[in-house]
């Protein structure tokens, strides 16, 4: 990379950085370090509600997902706005009128002390992990494309993060999440333009989508009833919706960002922005995808994305079988272009092409196997490197620092949030609550600052280690889903079972639940998004029959 | 919740629905 490209990079992200630790210096209050003061106006909401769901991945791997599987991962959007409608109507008018810092305060109000700590505790455990990954994902991409070592990755990425966090408090983590939504959006029109204008003379845009369309990647709905299946309407409408339910309401990382609301409205408008452009977002980003895949129809593309893996490749035995792959594809590439300029009808198009998609998936198959063995280290999955080789390879000068200074702004904009989020949630919830009701601001406000770097520092290190833990970040990635569906069901119930449920029987459902929500998801029946739909129903089943049952049990003892 | 707030909601509503039907369409017209 240039040096223009690290300028535009370095002077991108840091101006964003500055200007945000600078606008939030005089933030005392706990209320100011924690909720902003509750003066955000809807579009800073958001925003900032957008920032905090989109990482770095979702701009790293999505288009690459679109690459290789086509649209249809849209649809794990479609529950995403009823979500959001229901949490402007049950969510947040009740955390508005108890003046709540945390999603969890709510429950003791109705439940009783057990129960937030509970949801607290799950919250710190699963989103402590996860912030670890969200720095490490994008860290191993960007160090190996790069040239940069891993460690010093997620030393950046991780430290720049905790500079500002600990520094503005939830207000620099808002401001700082505009500007970046602001770059982000900027990158990706700008690389979505010069896909669409670097495509052959006499191939339009609409004919770019009937080549995508032939090798069957226009395939955006999907209304087949397989609950194996994970990218289905019918997946994505309910088991997005619990799961959107259970993100957008009751994880704390979320709830924050409108918390600083100014006002009850200003934190529904803000959801509701999302709820209106989440869903044209995504499929965005896919089409820039199947863009980028339209662009290597009739251009070289490499057998392996991951190129750096490849030159090891190159060093080792298997170099010649390697090669030999590689010459395959350049002729199927070579044919592939041919048929398109033949100028056929779709149907025939769709005939003669997917023969010779079938057998490329073929050969890229063949060569991750030869670079799973050749090079054991590197990453098998080439589909988070397909959009940034693509720019690194195609982009103007200047450009390149840009579109990286989008990924970067993306992983530094949903790590800040969850770092707050866990500061809030250790501090209100547990210090707070347990250890020290009564202090001045200034002490909390230190204790928050302290319990940022300490949570940052946790996910710095669980992101060094990560790579050692293979298992670990598969675990990680689905402990979400394991614990979502429960803690919905634990918050519906507070919602509407009007004072029916004690807290009691809502904890022995809570356990019973997630013992349910292991086995199904160990005995593998169905897409980990049902897993949600299963822990909420259970909760909210299981603590009914409980309740009826506790009574008569303590009658007859 | 009043009046005006069941507006924005149905807002949202008929904008994802409108998204899901353009997406048929797209489908119904490119995916072979």
């Amino acid at each position: 990379m240039s040096l223009i490209d690290w300028g535009v990079l370095a002077l991108t992200l840091l101006v964003i950085i500055a200007y945000g630790i600078y606008k939030t210096r005089a933030k005392s209050s706990l209320d100011g370090y924690l909720r902003d003061g509750k003066s955000a106006k809807w579009w800073t909401v958001g925003l900032s509600v957008m920032a905090t769901q989109a990482s770095a991945v979702t701009f790293l791997s999505t288009p690459g997902q679109a690459y290789d599987d086509g649209m249809r991962f849209v649809q794990f959007y479609f529950g995403l706005p009823i979500a959001i409608i229901i949490i402007c109507i049950t969510f947040i008018p009740r955390y508005s009128k108890l003046n709540v810092y945390t999603a969890y305060e709510y429950l003791e109000s109705r439940f009783n002390l057990e129960t937030r700590l509970l949801t607290a505790f799950l919250f710190l455990l699963q989103r402590g992990l996860a912030a670890g990954i969200t720095i490490y994902a994008p860290a191993i991409v960007l160090s190996t494309v790069l040239g940069t070592s891993l460690s010093l990755m997620i030393f950046v990425i991780g430290g720049l993060v905790i500079l500002y966090t600990v520094l503005g408090g939830t207000a620099a983590v808002n401001i700082t999440q505009k500007y970046q939504m602001l770059i982000i959006f900027l990158g990706l029109f700008i690389a979505f333009g010069i896909i669409v204008s670097r495509l052959p003379d006499g191939v339009s845009f609409i004919d770019s989508l009937h080549i995508a369309g032939a090798a069957g990647k226009m395939n955006i709905l999907d209304f087949s009833l397989n609950l194996n299946d994970r990218y289905t309407f019918w997946t994505g409408i309910i088991g997005g919706s619990f799961l959107a339910l259970s993100y957008f309401g009751t994880d704390q990382s979320q709830v924050q960002r409108y918390l600083t609301g100014k006002s009850e409205k200003e934190s529904q408008w803000g959801l509701l922005f999302n709820a209106l452009f989440k869903v044209p977002m995504q499929f965005f980003i896919l089409l820039v995808g199947i863009m980028v895949f339209v662009f290597y129809q009739f251009n070289d593309s490499p057998i392996f994305f991951n190129t750096q893996a490849q030159e090891q490749v190159y060093t080792t035995i298997q170099a010649e079988s390697y090669r030999a792959l590689e010459s395959e594809l350049n002729e199927l590439q070579e044919q592939k272009r041919d048929i398109y300029t033949e100028g056929l009808t779709k149907t025939e198009l769709a005939e003669q092409i997917r023969p010779l998609h079938d057998q490329e998936r073929r050969l890229r198959l063949e060569a991750k196997e030869i670079i799973k063995t050749a090079v054991p280290d590197a990453e098998p999955n080439d589909k988070d490197f397909v959009f940034i080789h693509f720019i690194l390879e195609n982009l103007p000068i200047g450009l390149i620092g840009l579109l990286l200074a989008v990924f970067f702004s993306a992983a530094f904009s949903s790590t800040a949030s969850e770092l707050n989020a866990l500061a809030s949630t250790s501090l209100i919830d547990v210090y707070k609550r347990l250890f020290r009701q009564e202090a001045d601001d200034d002490h909390y406000v230190r204790v928050a600052k302290v319990l940022t770097i300490l949570w940052g520092v946790v996910a710095i290190t669980f992101a060094s280690v990560a790579p050692l833990f293979e298992n670990l970040i598969q675990f990680v990635n689905i402990i979400g889903s394991l614990f979502y569906g429960t803690i919905l069901g634990i918050f519906l119930l507070a919602f509407y079972s009007k004072g029916y449920i004690s807290g009691r029987s809502v904890l022995i459902s809570a356990v019973i639940s997630e013992i349910i929500v292991f086995v199904v998801w160990r005995s593998d029946i169905l897409a980990f998004l049902w897993l949600n739909v299963v822990g909420c129903i259970s909760v909210i089943a299981l603590g009914y029959v409980i309740q009826l049952l506790l009574p008569t049990k303590s009658a007859m003892s | 919740m009043n009046k005006w707030w069941k507006k924005e909601y149905t807002v949202i509503a008929v904008a994802n629905v409108i998204y899901i039907i353009l997406f048929w369409v797209i489908r119904a017209s490119f995916n072979l």
